[in-house]
C-alpha cells in the first residue's frame, strides 16, 4: 500500500499559539483515516492545512511539509491543490443556486467538463448517484438547493466535490448537524467512496470512527498520541490517554 | 402609577413612530391639492408631454418634457458612472483591501456623504466645468454630462456603503465552499458573492439614484439651466428640481405658475416614490 499523503514535522500556529506540534502522519491510498480527539486538539486545523483552507487566516503560520504523491503541497498552486483535495464542512453549505448548478459549478470553472449540456447532465447524474442522492432529487434538479433537508444538503455537498473528481476528500465533522438516519447514509456513502478516493475524516463521534475508519489517529492538545488500525485501537489501545478518551472517561 | 407611566410612554413612542407617515401623507396631500387644481385647468397630458416651458410668456406654456428629459439624462449619466465604480469600490473594501486600508477607505467614503451639495456644485463649477469645456471643445462647460459627473460623486457614498454591507453579510461559509472546490478568488467573488449580495446591491443602487434625482443645488449650479430638449449629453439641461428651486421665489402665490411648480413637485414625488419602492422591494428580499 502506498502513502497518498505524508506529513513531516508539521507544526501550526495561530499568532504565537501553537495548535499542532511536530506532527508525523501518513494517509494510505484508498483508506479512511479517522481523526478523533477532544475540542482544541488541533484536528480541524490539521485537516484544513491539508488543502490549505487556513491560508485565508492572516494569523496562521506553519512549519514542516506535507507531501501529496511526493509533491509538497505548500509549493503548489492552491486552486490546483483544492481540486485534488476536496473538503466537506461540518455545516452543509449548498451554494445559493439550483441543485444542478451546485454540481456543475466547480467542474465548469475548472474546465473538467465541456460546455455541452449532455456532458454536464452526465456529470450531475454520476456525482449524485455516487453520493446516493440521485433517487431523491432526480425529479427536481432545477429547484433551489436550499430547499433540501440537512442530510440531503450534506450529500449534495459530497456530490459537488465528487464532480471535480478529486483524489483525496477531507471530511470535517460531516455529521455533527445531522440526525442518525442521515448520518448513517453519509457514512454509507463514505465507505463506498473509499474504493475510488482516499478519505480523511475528522469526527467528534468516537463511535463513528470505530464504524467507518480503517485506521484511527488520536489527537490531544495538538499532538498525535496514537495511530493504529481502528480495530486494534478500539480493542487494546497502547496509551492510557487513548483508552480514557475512547471509553468516555474524558473529552 | 407605573401603569400610567407605561401607557403614556407607549403613546409618545407611538406618536413618534407614526409621525413620519403623517408627514409623508401631509406633503403628498398638499402637493396633490395644489397640483390637482393645475392639472384640471391645464391637463395632465399637456403638462407631461408639452415641449416648451415658458411660464411667464403670454400665453404661458407649461410643458415639462424638457425638464423630465433633463432630470433623466443627468440621472442616467450619473448612474452609468457611479454604479460600476461604487460596486467595485465596495468589492474592494469588503473583499480585497487589507484591514488598515479598509478602515481608512470606509471613513473617507462616509465623509464624502457629508459634503454639502452646494460645496460640490461650487467646486464642480470652478474645476470640472472649465475642464469639460476645453477637453470637448464646447461653447459652455455647463452641460448634462458635467452634472452627471458631479452627481455620480454624490451618489457614490450611498452605493458604496450599502453594497459593502450587503457584500459583507454574505456568509463566509459560501465563499469557503466555493474556494474548497478549487475556485479562484475572483471566480468566487463573481459567481457566489455578487450573486448572493445582488438584492442588497440593487437596493443600494436605487437609493443612490433616488438621491441623484432629488438633488437640486449642485445641478442648478452646473447643468446650465436651459429648459430645452437636449440633442446630446454635452448640452445644457434643466432638471425638475432646479426649476422648482429657481422659480418658486418669483411666482405669485396661488397663481398659475405657482401651481404648475407644485404639480411639477408632485411628478417628482411620484418618481422618487417609485424608485424608493423598488429599492425597498429588493432590500426586503435580501433579508429573507
Amino acid at each position: 500500500m502506498s502513502d497518498k499523503i505524508k506529513v513531516e514535522n508539521l507544526s501550526c500556529f495561530y499568532g504565537k499559539h501553537r495548535v499542532l506540534e511536530s506532527l508525523n502522519i501518513n494517509v494510505v491510498k484508498n483508506e479512511i483515516l479517522t481523526i478523533i480527539g477532544p475540542a482544541n486538539s488541533g484536528k480541524t486545523s490539521f485537516l484544513r492545512t491539508l488543502n490549505r483552507m487556513n491560508d485565508f487566516n492572516p494569523d496562521y503560520s506553519r512549519e514542516g511539509a506535507v507531501y501529496l504523491d511526493n509533491d509538497n503541497i505548500f509549493e503548489m498552486n492552491t486552486e490546483k491543490l483544492r481540486k485534488r483535495v476536496g473538503m466537506l464542512f461540518a455545516m452543509p453549505i449548498p451554494l445559493p443556486m439550483t441543485i444542478y448548478e451546485n454540481i456543475v459549478y466547480a467542474p465548469k470553472r475548472l474546465g473538467v467538463v465541456a460546455g455541452k449540456k449532455s456532458d454536464q447532465d452526465a456529470v450531475v447524474e454520476q456525482a449524485l448517484k455516487d453520493a446516493s442522492l440521485w433517487d431523491e432529487v432526480k425529479d427536481r434538479l432545477d429547484s433551489s438547493a436550499m430547499k433540501l433537508s440537512g442530510g440531503q444538503q450534506q450529500r449534495l455537498c459530497i456530490a459537488r466535490i465528487l464532480a471535480i473528481n478529486p483524489e483525496v476528500i477531507l471530511f470535517d465533522e460531516p455529521c455533527s448537524g445531522l440526525d442518525p438516519i442521515s448520518t448513517a447514509k453519509v457514512e454509507e456513502s463514505m465507505i463506498e467512496l473509499k474504493e475510488k478516493y482516499t478519505i480523511v475524516l475528522v469526527t467528534n463521534n468516537v463511535k463513528q470512527a470505530s464504524r467507518v475508519g480503517d485506521r484511527t489517529a488520536f489527537f490531544l492538545m495538538g499532538k498525535l498520541v496514537e495511530l493504529d488500525k481502528t480495530g486494534t485501537m478500539f480493542v487494546s489501545p497502547k496509551q492510557k490517554q487513548t483508552e480514557d478518551y475512547i471509553t468516555g472517561r474524558f473529552g | 402609577m407605573r401603569k400610567i407611566i407605561d401607557s403614556v410612554m407607549e403613546t409618545i413612542v407611538f406618536i413618534c413612530g407614526i409621525l413620519s407617515i403623517v408627514f409623508v401623507a401631509l406633503i403628498f396631500g398638499f402637493l396633490l391639492k395644489e397640483g390637482f387644481a393645475f392639472f384640471k385647468e391645464f391637463g395632465v397630458i399637456n403638462f407631461i408631454t408639452g415641449r416648451f416651458w415658458y411660464p411667464v410668456s403670454n400665453p404661458p406654456q407649461f410643458g415639462i418634457l424638457p425638464l423630465i428629459v433633463g432630470s433623466l439624462l443627468v440621472t442616467v449619466g450619473a448612474a452609468v458612472i457611479a454604479v460600476p465604480m461604487g460596486v467595485m469600490a465596495a468589492l474592494y473594501i469588503s473583499e480585497i483591501a487589507p484591514k488598515g486600508v479598509r478602515d481608512i477607505l470606509k471613513s473617507f467614503v462616509e465623509l464624502m456623504a457629508a459634503i454639502p451639495s452646494v460645496v460640490i456644485g461650487f467646486v464642480g463649477m470652478v474645476t470640472i466645468v472649465p475642464i469639460i469645456r476645453m477637453t470637448f471643445n464646447l461653447p459652455t462647460g455647463l452641460t448634462a454630462f458635467t452634472g452627471s459627473l458631479m452627481l455620480a460623486f454624490m451618489a457614490m457614498p450611498t452605493i458604496v456603503t450599502i453594497s459593502e454591507d450587503a457584500i459583507r453579510s454574505v456568509p463566509w461559509a459560501y465563499k469557503e465552499g466555493a474556494l474548497a472546490l478549487g475556485a479562484t478568488r475572483w471566480q468566487t467573488v463573481r459567481r457566489i458573492v455578487l450573486k448572493a449580495a445582488m438584492p442588497g446591491i440593487v437596493a443600494a443602487v436605487m437609493l443612490g439614484i433616488g438621491r441623484v434625482i432629488g438633488e437640486t443645488m449642485a445641478v442648478m449650479m452646473i447643468t446650465g439651466n436651459a429648459a430645452q430638449i437636449p440633442h446630446s449629453i454635452f448640452e445644457p439641461v434643466r432638471t425638475m428640481t432646479a426649476t422648482i428651486a429657481a422659480e418658486m421665489g418669483e411666482t405669485v402665490r396661488g397663481g398659475m405658475h405657482y401651481r404648475a411648480l407644485f404639480a411639477l413637485g408632485f411628478v417628482l414625488f411620484v418618481i422618487t416614490f417609485i424608485v424608493n419602492f423598488v429599492a425597498d422591494l429588493f432590500s426586503g428580499k435580501s433579508k429573507k
